[in-house]
């Protein structure tokens, strides 16, 4: 597998964007590791993360990340890191729309030949 | 002899105080949880000067909790003055789930930390931050090449 690249990290955020977190467990290393999302304060594991998501994505019937133009991603041997800012696009099963723009950073680090996030956060800036 | 004498504790003298008047940066090994506090006591002194030294220059992506984000240690310590102006003090400190890896000349960690601050008119505000950084070895320093501070959501 090819060190992650600019075109993986849309292919990352597409697979959020299908609503499902559970399709997005082959991208993520299993175990304890820390995530940092929108809400809450931190997620300790996949699980945790995965759990965690599924319930907020409960509260929209769309929600939608873009990637956009500043995207960067450096590798060293077996890690790698990512950064960028993402366009989100949302509507609540209220009918509330909510866009904005967030920031992502990724850490990755290949694993028996599989490139995998060991750590993660994504936040909003505050007001 | 004497001479001969005095002039090498001379010598060792002034190599002496030269490594005390070292850098702040980190010259040899990685970042440990304990230089992680190291770097969040420059922030606590609420003077950008006091840090400057832990982060790379050039272009690189800063995300702090506001704005957006900088790209680049200038702009990021132009625009925490702004923000540090309000403040009379503060006080950062690393939680018990900081975590640091290494993997060759990058290094990466992440943690929880609490902010205490005080405004200049006295208001006091708490907050539980998350703070991932990226550090690379370059010339035998380990430097912040990104950092990704924030609040979640309300």
């Amino acid at each position: 597998m090819q060190a992650p690249d600019i075109a993986y990290l849309h292919q990352l955020i597409a697979g959020w964007n299908q609503l499902k977190p559970e399709i997005m467990t082959q991208y993520y290393l299993q175990g304890q590791h820390t995530f940092f999302d929108l809400v809450p304060l931190k997620f300790n594991n996949w699980q945790e993360y995965r759990d965690g998501v599924a319930e907020v994505l409960k509260n929209y019937k769309s929600f939608k990340l873009t990637v956009n133009d500043d995207a960067e991603i450096n590798h060293d041997g077996n890690v790698a890191w990512s950064s960028a800012t993402l366009e989100k696009d949302a509507v609540t099963i209220t009918g509330e729309r909510q866009t904005g723009t967030v920031r992502w950073s990724a850490v990755f680090q290949k694993i028996d030949g599989k490139w995998l996030i060991v750590h993660e956060h994504t936040s909003a800036p505050s007001q | 002899m004497q001479k001969r004498t005095l002039v090498v504790l001379a010598v060792v003298l002034a190599l002496s105080v030269t490594g005390f008047a070292a850098p702040a940066a980190k010259s040899a090994g990685a970042p440990d949880k304990a230089y992680l506090q190291k770097v969040m006591d420059g922030w606590s002194t609420l003077d950008t000067a006091n840090v400057a030294a832990y982060y790379a220059s050039g272009p690189h992506t800063f995300f702090d909790v506001a704005p957006l984000k900088y790209g680049s240690w200038a702009e990021y310590q132009e625009g925490v003055k702004k923000e540090l102006a309000g403040y009379k003090s503060g006080k950062f400190t690393v939680n018990d789930d900081a975590e640091v890896h290494l993997g060759g000349n990058f290094a990466w960690s992440s943690a929880t930390v609490k902010e205490e601050l005080t405004s200049t008119v006295g208001k006091h505000e708490m907050a539980t931050l998350r703070w991932t950084a990226v550090w690379e070895k370059q010339n035998g320093k380990w430097l912040i090449v990104h950092e990704h501070v924030s609040v979640p959501e309300q």
